[in-house]
């Protein structure tokens, strides 16, 4: 009896706090920042305009003056990787605002109402889920135009299940505690119970999920940006810099290192962060 | 107190699916209740009992509207709300409260204690969000816990506290009607008196009918001014408390009170025990005639084909035993009739 009340409370209400005591998460959590103060403070810390050309520098190597090196057009590959990740802390954030602005709702309806609209959005989740992602992506962003929201907006809509699978099943077992009956008793709406009661119960596995999906929509716009139907020159995202150095590579073998590295490091924060929560959260969650 | 019913419900039914054919018809169902009759008065408690499985949950479902009735009506200080919708099913929740049996899972583990009392309140639009917090330290203290409390959460209370909190969620909208369903059933024995003398208190005080379902044949002999017992989705014996508690009439009601201990230790040795055998039958598939009869102690070869309705034997209570035939008995041969018809 006292356990549970002793040490489950402080998990539930500070699931932060639990998850920065792990020492891969706390990493994790400060590259984060790092990454997000460098989106922010781009302008003011670039060593150089990420897109003034040199082109007598073309793929110079690193140097004090070019801490990264430059890519084809003598840029300044530092410059153009801090102004980037702008669009790798943007772009899955529409993504993810899309999947659940989409999933959330229709999945928490459908959890609680079961019967047909249930089974209707069921069968539509399944099969948006059953269309390769990249694929039905490439032909949203052909209906809608290649350029950076238009890809995300796609990638958000093939996210949408995914999101809605979460919430429909959470919202399933959390729909038969007896406070959502309570508050039926009490003359609590259909509208309220669902968010005022039962959003913030299924709040856990939502939260893992998105931290998730954040990863891969970044893996997602760097695969769009790749083949050019994200970011458009000359702005910089880390995908397009490596399909420019994919493209380049027996110029300057190295351009692919620098792009890669911060993919990489990004989306493993991504996922460190979001297997962390859901541990945290799922033991709390057992009481 | 007025002998006015703010209760009434009369032929209540429910049956629930049990299995469904792959079209998503339904091929078998389960009577959990069969035609139920109830009525209670304001500022006294009626005691439903029964094993599990007897429907008393079901019907306290139902007459708080959080099921659909199949066929029957309820009717709330007159008025039929069987299918009240929006804003007028709002009204009835205003008027008749609900107690659940588990006061661990009846509280929203994300909302504090203040909101949870107060949220009736906020709800039927009668507190605006600033006298939240006052009027919930105001609840709490009428079912006498700490007013400081308002800002936990359930799960750094007891479950005495959260049923009280739940208590004083329910009182919050000053309701004519209180269903508890097992209110005391996951405490432990010391808070359940508390807890149903708390009960009292505030019937005493506000004048609310009670709808009290228990198991425990001891705690409603108790608390009720009438118990109903109910056997497998039906009534089996109505009547004032001391009566049904005191002389049953029906067997199974003789059954159950046999089974409360006394207080007595050389009493409780000298007593007779009728102990039921077997487990109560499939209520998908009641037996024929008496639904008692193949645990009955009493059963005769009429009761396999009569199925006994529910008949006043005088003293305000009625029985639903062939034994027990009621003041003008109706032919057996032609009430056979009637019942084998069926």
């Amino acid at each position: 009896m006292s356990a549970p009340t002793t040490t489950i409370p402080a998990a539930r209400r500070r699931p932060l706090g639990a998850v920065l005591r792990r020492p891969s998460s706390a990493v994790a959590f400060a590259f984060l920042v790092l990454l997000v103060g460098s989106a922010i403070a781009a302008p003011v810390i670039a060593p150089h305009d990420p897109d003034a050309q040199e082109l007598g520098n073309r793929f110079a190597g690193v140097s004090l003056t070019h801490l990264a090196g430059a890519d084809e057009f003598g840029r300044d590959v530092l410059s153009r990787l801090l102004y980037a990740a702008r669009i790798a802390v943007t772009a899955p954030l529409i993504s993810v605002g899309v999947a659940v602005l989409i999933g959330l709702p229709t999945g928490l309806w459908a959890g609680r109402r079961r019967g047909i609209v249930d089974a209707v959005s069921g069968r539509l989740a399944d099969t948006l889920l059953s269309l390769p992602a990249l694929a039905s992506a490439l032909a949203i962003v052909a209906v809608l135009g290649p350029g950076l929201t238009n890809a995300m907006v796609a990638v958000g809509i093939i996210f949408s299940p995914t999101v809605f699978r979460v919430v429909r099943g959470a919202t399933l077992s959390v729909a038969e505690e007896t406070f959502v009956e309570s508050a039926t008793a009490i003359g609590c709406s259909t509208r309220r119970t669902l968010w005022v009661h039962i959003l913030p119960n299924i709040a856990a596995p939502l939260l893992v999920q998105v931290t998730i999906l954040m990863g891969v929509a970044l893996l997602a716009e760097a695969s769009l940006s790749f083949i050019g139907l994200g970011v458009q020159p000359p702005e910089a995202s880390w995908g397009s810099m490596l399909g420019a150095a994919y493209r380049n590579q027996y110029d300057a073998p190295y351009a692919v290192v620098p792009p890669g590295i911060a993919l990489v490091l990004t989306v493993l924060t991504f996922n460190t962060l979001g297997d962390a929560l859901r541990d945290v959260l799922a033991g709390r969650r057992a009481s | 107190m007025t002998d006015a019913p703010v209760l009434r419900a009369t032929g209540l039914t429910k049956s629930f699916p049990l299995r469904r054919s792959a079209l998503g018809r339904v091929v078998d169902r389960v009577r959990a209740v069969d035609g139920v009759d109830l009525t209670v008065t304001a500022g006294r408690t009626l005691g439903i009992v029964g094993e599990s499985g007897s429907g008393k949950t079901t019907v306290s479902r139902l007459v708080s509207r959080l099921l659909t009735v199949d066929a029957g009506t309820v009717e709330v200080d007159g008025v039929d709300v069987t299918a009240a919708r929006g804003r007028a099913l709002k009204a009835l929740r205003a008027s008749l409260q609900m107690i659940f049996q588990d006061p661990y899972g009846a509280l929203d583990p994300t909302k504090t204690v203040g909101h949870a009392v107060a949220e009736p309140l906020l709800v039927h639009g009668r507190i605006g969000r600033r006298e939240l917090t006052d009027r919930a330290a105001d609840l709490l203290s009428r079912v006498t816990l700490d007013p400081g409390l308002v800002h936990r959460y359930p799960e750094e209370l007891s479950g005495g506290q959260r049923q009280r909190v739940c208590i004083a969620r329910a009182l919050a909208l000053e309701p004519r009607i209180l269903v508890a369903d097992e209110p005391t059933s996951a405490l432990d024995l010391s808070t359940r008196s508390e807890i149903l003398n708390l009960l009292l208190r505030l019937q005493k005080e506000n004048g609310q009918a009670i709808v009290l379902v228990s198991h425990d044949f001891a705690t409603v002999r108790h608390l009720s001014h009438r118990i109903v017992v109910m056997y497998l989705g039906r009534v089996v014996e109505e009547g004032p408390a001391a009566l049904v508690a005191g002389e049953p009439l029906h067997p199974y009601t003789e059954a159950l009170l046999s089974a409360v201990p006394v207080a007595d230790p050389d009493e409780q040795r000298g007593r007779k025990r009728i102990v039921l055998h077997g487990d109560p039958p499939d209520p998908a598939r009641p037996p024929s005639g008496c639904r008692f009869r193949t645990r009955c102690p009493v059963a005769m070869d009429e009761c396999a084909r009569i199925d006994p309705p529910l008949v006043p034997v005088g003293g305000e209570r009625s029985v639903a035993c062939l034994r027990h035939p009621g003041p003008a008995p109706v032919e057996p041969a032609a009430a056979a009739a009637i019942r084998v018809a069926r």
